[in-house]
């Protein structure tokens, strides 16, 4: 059966990374979730499902390791489950996956503006502030911090291959909150000049470590050698509860033209490199979530509270070894 | 009156066109040049129209060993001889005397390459920064004698440099990656040791070289891997002090197109990585550990003139 317009429209726009971040991905895939759940011509609870569950499998084959959207299925599959098990009629499953997807949306909004108030508080008043790379959760941080009238500049190193330290620097400029720029093998400099230093996140583990743009890692021993704090911020959306089952992050490999450009050597010099680095936890101050600066140690704790569904538990450890 | 070569030479400096060996032998070429051509009447005028081209020269200088000795060299000379009232042109004949003694970069190569070959075993990895054609011959010859499997290079931004190193260990049949500044700590946990170059080995043992030099250094050390520094004693400093006032990058460097006006683009080309963190220094008269460089240099005479004006800062212009 073809998959729903919906999903084949999230999933080109996945593939061909249009979408801004991993929450905006987040986002777009509830939407598409939402749409099918509304537009299924299902007559009973077990097509309902089959539907979501086609929608949720092709979304998975295509979806890189960020744990958002896989946790977007879960809560929307989980809620099926759920109404199944008691026994609730279509039109009542189907007024719970759109009251889920209400649910998300304000969570988000939410859990955001928390994070930065949480966040802001970090930061003192004439402060020099590391930032690692780019991130929205941590803009929203820095900008909370300049609007409750802390004065503060903001050292951040380019991060190659992507350069997303110079997206960094425009936001920052934006914002009127001084800014400084540099090489990724002047972090440790800028890291030693910080009071406290910041990341985004792409995925938290169940150990606490964290999984971001390469580069995060380089930071975060610069930190423990200068005594510098080093705080991740990130909504718990971010948990990857797929660690629960020890599996590993996936992560894309650096390819040559990002390295070299269009330069040819014909001798063999092969690029080597992730695109994503893992942070061990004991690098790590705090993660900044909506619940609190949260320690490595505790996220664990907040994995085993999320409402995980069976199937997609089912399927993630086909999918973390790419075989889905 | 500064001649036309010095200024050349300084602009060369400016540009970081001349690696630091090269860089010295021009140096010294240049200035005895001046001192050959100059038509001071005394000894004492001849040192100081010399100090004047050396202080102009110090503004374009990076912070390289080479040069700095060099000038050193001319300068030790010249004081004796301002000091002993020598006549001009047994001055002029004293510096001509100084010729260039150090052995040649591939039997130097080849020396410390014996040194780290007895300190590993066959078949080791390596991870190297940026460019150094010490290096390169090193390695070299270290794959000759089939003791590294494979080498680990970051590109070493900007500039980078790193390209060069990747190129050429290729070209020779060692196996070699390349990866972002970023990934350091990625390769480093896949080498066996870290192996580096020097611009400056000062008397403390610390080592000025290419940016990224220092944070590869830390991490090093937090892995459990050692680092060597591989270079001949022509970069080890004799001066007590040196201010660098390394220059900030722009973003011409950084080739940053951005349009915001007022960004600072911070960071400089060089870094020291302070001696706690060198495992060993080998050179092609032995191997030192940082606290053993301070000997290697001790009966080496220092023109006090020139460090005081490296007390004061040299500064790239």
């Amino acid at each position: 059966m073809p998959n729903h317009p919906a999903i084949d429209t999230v999933i080109n726009r996945i593939v061909t990374d249009v979408i801004g971040g991993a929450v905006d991905t987040a986002k777009e895939v509830m939407a598409a979730m939402a749409q099918v759940a509304a537009d299924s011509q299902a007559s009973n609870l077990d097509g309902l499902f089959q539907d979501m569950d086609q929608a949720a499998v092709a979304i998975m084959k295509i979806c890189p390791s960020f744990a958002p959207p896989i946790n977007v299925l879960h809560s929307m599959l989980g809620t099926l489950e759920r109404d199944i098990q008691a026994s609730a009629s279509v039109a009542e499953a189907k007024q719970h996956l759109a009251a889920t997807q209400v649910d998300f949306l304000k969570f988000i909004e939410t859990a955001l503006s928390k994070i930065a108030s949480i966040g802001a508080e970090l930061i003192k008043d004439g402060d020099t502030v590391f930032m690692f790379s780019m991130s929205s959760s941590v803009w929203k941080v820095l900008r909370k911090a300049k609007e409750n009238g802390k004065n503060f500049t903001v050292l951040v190193t380019e991060a190659r291959p992507g350069n997303e330290g110079l997206w960094t620097v425009d936001e920052m400029h934006k914002s009127h909150i001084p800014v400084e720029v540099s090489i990724d093998a002047c972090t440790a400099e800028l890291v030693a000049r910080s009071n406290i230093a910041f990341a985004g996140v792409d995925s938290v583990a169940a150990d606490g470590s964290v999984f971001n743009k390469t580069g995060s890692y380089l930071a975060a021993l610069a930190a423990r050698e200068y005594g510098v704090p080093y705080y991740f911020i990130s909504d718990t959306l971010k948990f990857d509860t797929s660690t629960l089952l020890g599996l590993p992050f996936r992560s894309e490999l650096v390819h040559y033209h990002e390295v070299l450009g269009d330069k040819q050597y014909s001798d063999g010099v092969k690029v080597v490199g992730s695109l994503f680095d893992i942070t061990p936890p004991h690098l790590i101050t705090a993660i900044v979530t909506e619940l609190g600066p949260i320690p490595p140690s505790a996220c664990v704790s907040v994995m085993w509270n999320m409402k995980l569904s069976k199937r997609i538990s089912e399927l993630i450890p086909v999918w973390a070894y790419g075989k889905l | 009156m500064i001649v036309n070569d010095l200024v050349l030479l300084a602009e060369q400096f400016a540009k970081l066109e001349l690696h630091a060996a090269r860089g010295g032998r021009e140096v010294q070429r240049v200035l005895l040049e001046i001192a050959s051509a100059s038509t001071a009447k005394t000894s004492f005028a001849l040192q100081e129209e010399i100090r004047e081209s050396v202080a102009y020269l110090l503004g374009f200088l990076p912070p390289y060993a080479p040069p700095l000795n060099r000038i050193n060299q001319i300068l030790v000379c010249l004081e004796g001889s301002a000091r002993d009232s020598l006549d001009v042109q047994t001055a002029k004949n004293q510096l001509a005397e100084i010729a260039d003694h150090a052995a040649g970069p591939l039997l130097n190569a080849r020396l410390i390459a014996t040194l780290l070959s007895q300190a590993y075993p066959e078949k080791s990895v390596v991870y190297t920064h940026t460019m150094s054609e010490t290096i390169l011959n090193v390695l070299q010859e270290l794959h000759r004698w089939c003791k590294i499997s494979h080498v680990f290079v970051t590109e070493s931004r900007p500039n980078n440099d790193g390209w060069e190193t990747a190129r050429r260990l290729a070209s020779i049949g060692i196996e070699v990656s390349l990866t972002i500044d970023a990934a350091m700590p990625f390769v480093i946990e896949k080498a066996h040791f870290m192996l580096s170059g020097a611009e400056i080995i000062q008397k403390n043992g610390a080592v000025v070289g290419k940016i990224g030099a220092f944070p590869a250094a830390v991490f090093c050390c937090m892995a459990g891997k050692p680092v060597w520094i591989a270079a001949d004693t022509g970069k080890i400093s004799p001066f007590d002090q040196i201010n660098y006032n390394f220059t900030p990058f722009n973003m011409e460097d950084l080739g940053i197109g951005s349009t915001i006006p007022f960004l600072t683009v911070t960071g400089s080309y060089f870094d020291i990585t302070p001696p706690e963190y060198i495992h060993a220094i080998a050179t092609e008269t032995g191997t030192f550990t940082p606290n053993d460089i301070n000997k290697v240099v001790s009966n080496q005479p220092v023109s006090t003139w020139l460090q005081e004006r490296l007390r004061s800062g040299i500064n790239r212009a």
